[in-house]
């Protein structure tokens, strides 16, 4: 819903829209630019965001001529599309003649005067030119008079009912211009997941668990979904390490604890610093735990650091520290053994290559010390990566997939429990050995507080719309093949049909994101405030005051008498029985699964839900009434009308509007389904009857909850008309 | 004595005409309103006003000469664009003459002699200028 002039309210309800009263449409066409912005450079991630509404740099100009306007918009569809029709002809001075015609027809033809032919019909170019062309931004405005001194974007008789994108503009020879035109979703719909729309940072698309809030524990995680929640941290850049650890217990080669570092160096003027000096610690760390001797030094003189190796002797185990270390270098992910220069011994090995790397001589994804024939084992060798990152814009990519693929591929080589050890710095270690977990945030590489979506961010302005908190996310990872190279608005697709939030663009070119103006009396009030507003109030559709047309559908093809929801491998489910207003003993069965469904209560809820817009189904209206911008889709409105016996709150689905200015009408049609007459008392779902679980879900999302005293009905917005 | 009256004068760019001799007759000048009605489901009226199209018009006379018979014609099909022509109330019209049809009659010393009317569309109509005499 949205606020109108009182005037404006005044004549839709007055029922005479004639002489400064009548229906006016005014439109607006403007060069449409896509202006790009730039995340500011933190972590050496650039991300841009494009905006499109505010991305042109030249005024709108008012189209005139317009015959006719209409659109569609509906809840359930994302995009919305409208239809202009204009006059392709200016009116010419009194007494000039430019060619043989009367006026000037062809006025707004987008080439007007560019062809090389234009002179034979006297034709010049004019402000229009280039202008009436497909990708363009069109705006509509609708109401009752109009003030001609004024532009649409002021003139008070007049509401925005939209903001489109022209597809298509048809120029006829009988002096006719059609425009078609959808709302900003077309841009989502005609883009794909894919460079360069999706940075290449960030490509593919996948999404993980977000990291939990500091001090929040989540006691009972799996190991994997631990780590999987600390990688994507990583990989979001909520988090810097200096090191990650892993603390890796009861080994099959012996009893005592040891770390394996995998340095992340978060200073980009010494990447390998950390490499040096932790190698050196851990990897004589390692080999002490296990007897063997290799002392390592880094070089003091100031020259390129020279690591010495050297290796202990174990009787009957090794000779020679060349075949103890073997130096094994990736560069862009290739692997080859580790350059042998001549008779250079691995100590020299070593040294050259920690040289070339300190010396940025090279890139490495990669450095790995192998170590064989331990004293305690087998000649299995066995690696431990030491990723190096080798670009300074993702220092995390690499780490994010290493790691976890080397940690799985070691620790299930050995049959060995799998256990994390993160430390930020300055933070809690993070310790996660399968009994307790407890850590803390420290600001991740965008400066950003953990807290906050690095996509939404620190400033106000990279999204535009109303979007309102799921209150969840999913279970399992959202991996790319759900995103890859589809279309954007497939991607917004098919989270909304998991959740059920609706998902449109509204009149202003905003997103609108939230869930189903259902479960309570009343209406969303779009403003131009930070925080929408919330009303009881209702538009009243009376047959004795405006309503034109009705007609009333039931049908019980979308009821089903009982919903289940399972998750994937069946371990959670929930069985909903729906309301059937005529149960005459079907039994039908209605079923989804999905992966991200974690317990049976989820399965329960989503259930509940399912069964009750089906509910809302039974009873649909399509209504005619005269236009009337105040009211939007996700909108509540109040219907009387005697013959179908329509006395109830309904929830406006989709509204078609129509306005020809030759002959003068205005309307809309609108889709609707019935909610019942009044909340918690005649409602057209009885609360009570879903799970507990579904009736806090609500009241968590501020939707149900005592209503008003269900013996004063509801004070409709404006008193009724008198009865003719 | 009669009564003076104003000529009709058609105006258009740099061109300006007064008839020797006005029309006898014309037809209305202003348009009737394009109003549908519609109604509730209750019975409760619902006017709604689209754009007033122009008027059809048509004013008749006779003319006796060559010149006038030329002047008209070339009034209505010569000049294209949009005209002006001032009635004797004073009153501009801005029209679009559509069609000159004119009919000889037989006359003794009047060999020139036409019945005519000229029909057209008006666009607009200011206020009068004359009042209750010329």
């Amino acid at each position: 819903m949205r606020d109108v002039p009182q005037a404006m309210s005044d004549t839709w309800r007055g029922g005479d829209f004639t002489g400064d009263r009548r229906p006016i449409a005014r439109v607006t066409l403007q060069q449409a630019k896509i202006e790009l912005h730039s995340f500011s450079r933190v972590g050496g991630v650039y991300n841009t965001y494009a905006s499109l509404p505010f991305g042109p740099d030249t005024p709108p100009k008012e189209l005139p001529n317009v015959r006719s306007v209409s659109w569609d918009r509906d809840a359930e569809s994302e995009i919305a599309s409208c239809r202009i029709s204009l006059a392709n002809t200016q009116p010419q001075p009194v007494g000039t003649v430019l060619y043989r015609d009367l006026d000037q027809p062809g006025y707004f033809t987008f080439n007007r005067g560019d062809a090389t032919y234009s002179s034979r019909w006297a034709q010049t170019p004019n402000e229009w030119s280039g202008l009436l062309l497909p990708d363009n931004i069109v705006r509509t405005y609708e109401g009752y008079g109009f003030d001609e001194q004024l532009c649409p974007e002021d003139d008070t008789h007049l509401m925005l009912t939209g903001c489109w994108l022209i597809d298509q503009v048809s120029y006829t020879a009988d002096g006719l211009i059609e425009i078609t035109a959808r709302d900003f979703g077309r841009v989502l719909a005609d883009q794909i997941a894919f460079t360069p729309v999706v940075p290449a940072n960030f490509n593919p698309l996948t999404f993980t668990v977000q990291g939990d809030p500091p001090g929040f524990s989540p006691g009972g995680e799996s190991e994997n979904q631990r780590l999987t929640r600390i990688i994507n941290d990583v990989r979001l850049g909520q988090r810097t390490f200096d090191d990650i650890r892993r603390s890796v217990d009861l080994l099959a080669y012996g009893p005592n604890r040891h770390y394996e570092p995998l340095p992340v160096d978060p200073a980009r003027d010494a990447p390998f610093l950390t490499l040096r000096s932790q190698t050196k610690k851990r990897v004589e760390q390692i080999f002490t735990n296990r007897n063997v001797v290799l002392p390592l030094d880094p070089s003091t003189d100031g020259a390129p650091p020279r690591v010495e190796a050297g290796a202990g002797q174990e009787p009957g185990t090794y000779s020679d520290y060349s075949d103890i270390v073997k130096l094994f270098c990736a560069w862009g992910g290739f692997f080859w053994p580790a350059e042998n220069s001549g008779s250079e011994n691995a100590e020299q090995r070593l040294n050259r290559i920690v040289a070339d790397v300190y010396l940025r001589r090279r890139s490495f994804d990669s450095v790995r010390v192998s170590v064989d024939r331990l004293a305690y084992g087998d000649d299995t060798t066995h690696y431990e990566p030491l990723p190096v990152p080798p670009e300074r814009d993702n220092p995390f990519r690499n780490l994010a997939n290493l790691t976890r693929q080397r940690i799985e591929q070691i620790f299930s080589n050995r049959g060995v429990p799998l256990s994390i050890l993160v430390q930020n710095p300055g933070a809690t270690m993070l310790k996660c050995d399968g009994s307790t977990v407890s850590y803390d945030y420290g600001p991740g590489p965008y400066g950003l507080p953990n807290a906050l979506d690095p996509v939404l961010g620190e400033n106000a302005g990279r999204v535009w719309g109303d979007f309102m908190q799921t209150g969840t996310h999913g279970k399992a990872d959202l991996t790319a093949e759900n995103f890859d190279k589809k279309s954007l608005l497939d991607c917004i697709v098919y989270i909304r049909e998991i959740i059920g939030f609706l998902f449109y663009i509204d009149e202003t070119g905003a997103c609108v994101w939230r869930m189903p103006n259902i479960f309570q009396l009343g209406n969303n009030v779009a403003t131009a405030t930070q925080q929408p507003r919330r009303t009881t109030d209702t538009v009243v559709l009376d047959e004795s005051v405006n309503l034109m047309d009705l007609s009333v559908t039931l049908s019980s093809r979308n009821i089903r008498e009982r919903v289940f929801i399972a998750n994937s491998d069946g371990s959670s489910a929930g069985v909903a029985r729906t309301i059937n207003p005529n149960p005459i003993g079907l039994r039908r069965v209605a079923g989804w699964t999905d992966q991200n469904f974690e317990s049976k209560e989820e399965c329960q809820l989503m259930a509940d839900l399912i069964a009750l817009r089906q509910l809302f189904s039974y009873r649909a209206d399509r209504l005619t009434i005269p236009g009337y911008p105040k009211i939007q889709v996700d909108d509540q409105v109040k219907v009387f009308e005697q013959v179908t016996g329509e006395a109830y709150t309904h929830y406006v689905s989709g509204i078609s509007s129509s306005l020809d200015h030759e002959n003068g009408e205005y309307t809309y049609a609108l889709t609707t389904q019935w909610l019942g007459e009044q909340p918690f008392s005649k409602w057209a779902f009885d609360p009570a009857q879903f799970s507990e679980l579904t009736r806090s879900y609500l009241a968590y999302l501020g939707l149900a909850g005592p209503g008003p005293d269900p013996s004063t009905p509801a004070t409709p917005s404006y008193p009724l008309g008198p009865v003719y | 004595m009669a009564v003076p009256v104003r000529r009709w004068r058609f105006r258009a760019g740099g061109e300006d005409y007064t008839v020797p001799q006005n029309p006898a007759s014309m037809s209305g000048v202003f348009p009737a309103k394009s109003i549908s009605a519609r109604a509730s489901t209750a019975g409760r009226p619902l006017l709604f006003q689209g754009a007033t199209p122009p008027q059809a018009w048509s004013f008749a006379g006779s003319c006796r000469s060559p010149e006038h018979y030329e002047a008209l014609r070339h009034w209505t099909y010569d000049i294209t664009g949009r005209i002006l022509i001032t009635d004797h109330f004073g009153r501009d019209i801005e029209c679009v003459l559509t069609e000159f049809s004119a009919e000889p009659k037989r006359s003794v010393n009047v060999y020139w002699r036409h019945d005519y009317t000229i029909s057209g569309l008006v666009l607009s109509v200011s206020v009068p200028t004359v009042g209750t005499s010329p």
